[in-house]
């Protein structure tokens, strides 16, 4: 009690100019980037909704009028399990003049047998088997080899999809003639197994459904997921369509920016998708998806910040988000920490439980939008009660996740070495500098 | 001791006590005298021969003619269908040879109960192999013919049935093995005979998934490790020059495992441009021309076969009364004939309906369950009476019918028109199918029923 008293004491006293020296951080980088800036692009974004609206139902019509084909691919390893309820969702698209390809990249489960059943029993237009794995990248490649759309979509096995999940990621492609890759809204499915899962939830709303609209707005959309992700075919013969991963659904978008083409996120094309469900599986999942920042942002495509190469502000505006947000603020965070402790190392104590109460209060302002804005905001209604346990997810969980990953990839390349891909193939991007 | 009698080319020989029927030309063969001889020697090249002599001892009524020995004279290249189906090769000087193997025969011979009534022409089948294994005490060993149905040939027991019934040879030897008469021993070797002919003689291949087109090109896919593109041979190579180059980053691909690897293949289908890994396997049949999938594809085991105690004893003492008169004929049920007389009646019918055309009808009703093959003939004797009986049933008295197997029945129905036979045939079907899963396990039925008005003309087959 004592303590708390204590606590405001203090704080009435600093009053709103130290307020500002020591939470600086916080109000410019975090609240003002994900909470000012996010809810003025959305109350813009609601603005312009009859004109979308309109928009988009000439789009649409467009889309029947023309009925093109779309190959709809799912590459993976040991995905058995998966693939039947995928082509169960796929199949009750309210879109169907599609083909169903998959391919399996070496698995050593079932899905050999699973999918040769189902493109005997005409389930799926085509199963390939790659006997030898090449890696994620070489099987998406191997799908697009065999498509006959107009349009592909990359999807992941383990996801399903919206009943107009195909014909909402396609639209966009008839909203403008610019538009090369359009990024679905992937959302989590089993968010009610376990804690983990419940956080990536809150996660995947926030970064995902919300984050993307706004980006995607702001023209700096960065990456379509490769868990449902939509492409002009013509665009990804142009790109040369996927390279080496891990982050190849990053790149591929950065590929295809570099070259012109607009990328757009739809909100309303929903997948859902299954997330790790313990800690341990999810570190692993994020120290693979953050070392591509290194590999992909700061070497592979370094010459988006060059003026004479490839310039475009949207993919440069894009690219210094990303790695000012997540490479520089992260390393800023330790510096910032030890300013913490060295200047205030006497009042640490009420420092530390007023900035959780920030972040909490970012994270539930934050969480209202979402909710204003998601379809399914019923069911999501239970996750209010995990919010303040994002803080500590995101500002340590995932923040020390990212430094080691950026540690590891800077210094010793660690994503060559990493056994998502198959040696022979990583060999060769390091030899090669992909 | 020997005295020959030759008249043209075929000549009675006497040697011992024995008299023999020496063949040299088809057309001197003289089929009547055989009753008289006690084997027959062929000295012929010419297989049509041996074919004629076999196919008119091995399938005439009489056992003591049936299982007569035959021999023939060697004779180099002589086919494999000849050695295997004769009782031995000889030339012309082995008489003694000829008298001693016959001997031993004609003693079986006379040991056996020689049977005339069979409860089914299946059973009668299996029980004149049995005789014809006791008698020539040895195995009954099939050997491959390329001119049979089936691949295989069982000496004597293939000439019991026509060229489109060998398949049930095998059903046959089955049942003998599942009764206790029969033994199976080594096993031969595996056949795949077409599901509509039972034709083992078929061409297997691939065929496109989409089209059925034969017309298909497979290529190896070429990953390469550097830029990820993975995609058929013919993306990398040149037209003119040997080398494979990348399409994605135009990158020459020099070593395998090193730049690139092929993880897989994939068939381009030329008819239809249709892309797949796995064709589908098909057969086309050569003797009826059906092209299915290969796992329409019926398995047979080919095994040698010997005869078991209890076949022994059958042979010996003869089936029992009760199995080839109550339970063996239609005598039983009232209105239930035997085939002889059914067709006797039916010829008369044909005569009445000069008078009264259109008015009587025919009817076949067949039974088709691959089930009936796992119950014993015994059991399918008092099933063919009890859908006889059932049958009858649903007719008037003055209707007949006649079984001929549990599968196999005819009908008269006389005084009727179309629309009633239409009806009466719906019912029939529903009964009897309902009767046969109710005694047959898993039974997969199919009840048919056709039938035909009879006009005095007419002729009538089945």
């Amino acid at each position: 009690m004592d303590f708390i008293i204590e606590f405001f004491k203090y704080w009435n006293y600093a009053g709103a100019g130290k307020m500002i020296r020591i939470f600086w951080y916080f109000i410019i980088f975090e609240f003002g980037r994900y909470v000012v800036l996010e809810f003025w692009v959305l109350f813009v974004y609601w603005l312009g909704r009859k004109k979308r609206a309109e928009a988009w139902e000439a789009a649409k019509q467009a889309l029947y009028n023309e009925m093109p084909l779309i190959s709809l691919i799912a590459p993976g390893k040991n995905e058995g399990k998966n693939i039947f309820k995928l082509v169960k969702s796929l199949n009750e698209q309210t879109y169907q003049n599609v083909e169903v390809i998959i391919v399996d990249d070496g698995s050593d489960d079932e899905t050999p047998i699973i999918g040769r059943n189902l493109e005997k029993n005409g389930l799926i237009d085509l199963f390939i088997r790659n006997d030898m794995r090449g890696g994620k990248a070489s099987a998406a490649n191997l799908a697009w080899r065999y498509s006959r759309g107009k349009f592909l979509l990359h999807l992941d096995a383990d996801c399903s999809f919206d009943r107009t999940a195909v014909e909402n990621i396609i639209i966009p492609f008839y909203l403008d003639p610019e538009i090369g890759g359009v990024g679905g809204n992937v959302k989590v499915r089993n968010g009610d197994v376990s804690l983990c899962a419940r956080l990536q939830s809150i996660e995947y709303l926030k970064s995902i459904s919300v984050g993307r609209i706004v980006t995607s707005y702001l023209g700096i959309y960065r990456i379509i997921s490769g868990a449902f992700g939509a492409f002009r075919m013509d665009a990804l013969k142009k790109v040369g369509v996927w390279d080496i991963g891990p982050g190849l659904d990053g790149d591929i978008t950065v590929k295809l920016r570099k070259s012109g083409y607009k990328i757009h996120f739809e909100p309303t094309a929903i997948c859902l998708t299954a997330v790790p469900t313990k800690f341990k599986v999810l570190w692993k999942q994020r120290l693979r998806w953050s070392r591509s920042l290194v590999r992909f942002r700061l070497r592979k495509h370094l010459d988006v910040f060059l003026p004479h190469k490839n310039w475009r502000w949207g993919t440069f505006l894009g690219f210094v988000e990303n790695v000012f947000y997540n490479f520089v603020l992260d390393i800023k965070w330790y510096i910032y920490i030890i300013d913490m402790m060295v200047n205030f190392s006497s009042w640490i104590w009420f420092l530390i439980p007023m900035n959780l109460a920030l972040y909490m209060i970012a994270g539930f302002m934050q969480q209202l939008s979402l909710s204003l804005w998601s379809e399914r905001s019923e069911e999501e209604r239970v996750l209010w009660w995990y919010v303040p346990l994002m803080v500590f997810y995101v500002a340590f969980f995932l923040r020390f996740c990212r430094t080691l990953a950026y540690f590891k990839e800077f210094f010793f390349k660690a994503s060559y070495r990493d056994p998502w891909n198959p040696q022979k193939s990583s060999y060769q991007a390091l030899k090669n500098g992909y | 001791m020997l005295s020959i009698n030759k008249i043209n080319k075929q000549a009675l020989i006497e040697y011992e006590d024995f008299l023999f029927m020496y063949v040299e030309e088809e057309a001197a063969f003289d089929s009547e005298k055989i009753y008289y001889v006690d084997a027959v020697i062929i000295n012929s090249s010419e297989t049509r021969l041996f074919e004629k002599v076999l196919r008119v001892i091995r399938t005439h009524y009489d056992a003591e003619i049936y299982l007569k020995p035959i021999f023939c004279v060697q004779y180099e290249g002589l086919p494999l269908q000849v050695i295997e189906c004769c009782d031995g090769l000889t030339d012309v000087t082995q008489y003694q040879k000829i008298a001693r193997t016959t001997r031993e025969i004609k003693t079986s011979i006379q040991k056996l109960f020689l049977q005339q009534k069979f409860p089914s022409n299946e059973f009668g089948v299996l029980y004149k192999a049995m005789q014809y294994l006791y008698t020539r005490n040895h195995d009954l060993t099939p050997f491959v013919d390329r001119h049979a149905r089936l691949s295989y040939t069982y000496p004597f027991v293939s000439l019991q049935l026509e060229d489109e019934a060998q398949n049930k040879i095998l059903d046959i030897l089955k049942q003998g093995v599942r009764d206790g008469f029969l033994r199976e021993e080594q096993m031969l070797d595996k056949i795949h005979v077409c599901d509509a002919c039972h034709s083992a003689h078929h061409n297997i291949r691939e065929t496109c998934l989409q089209c059925n087109g034969i017309d298909l090109k497979v290529q190896d896919l070429i990953h390469h490790f550097q830029c990820a593109y993975i995609g058929p041979e013919t993306d990398f190579m040149q037209e003119y020059t040997d080398d494979l180059i990348c399409p994605k980053c135009q990158k020459i691909l020099r070593h395998i495992g090193v730049d690139y690897d092929k993880p897989s293949h994939i068939f381009n289908c030329n008819t239809c441009s249709e892309h797949f890994q796995n064709p589908v396997f098909t057969y086309n049949c050569v003797d009826c021309g059906k092209v299915s999938d290969i796992r329409h594809l019926q398995e047979h085991l080919i095994k040698r076969i010997s005869l078991t105690a209890k076949g022994k004893q059958l042979v010996l003492s003869g089936l029992p009364k009760k199995n080839y008169e109550s339970e063996g004929s239609n005598k039983d049920v009232s209105g239930v004939y035997e085939l002889s007389v059914f067709k006797n009646i039916l010829q008369q019918e044909k005569a009445r309906t000069a008078f009264n055309p259109g008015r009587t009808f025919f009817g076949k009703v067949a039974v088709v369950d691959v089930q009936l093959n796992s119950i014993s003939w015994k059991e399918k004797m008092i099933l063919r009476d009890e859908l006889a009986g059932e049958l009858k049933s649903y007719l008037k008295d003055y209707d007949m019918v006649t079984a001929v197997s549990a599968g196999e029945f005819y009908f008269l129905k006389l005084e009727s028109n179309q629309e009633k036979l239409d009806e009466l045939s719906e019912l029939i079907v529903f009964n009897l199918e309902a009767l046969v899963k109710s005694n047959v396990k898993d039974s997969q039925v199919i009840v048919s029923v056709e039938t035909q008005a009879i006009y005095h003309n007419q002729t009538i087959e089945f």
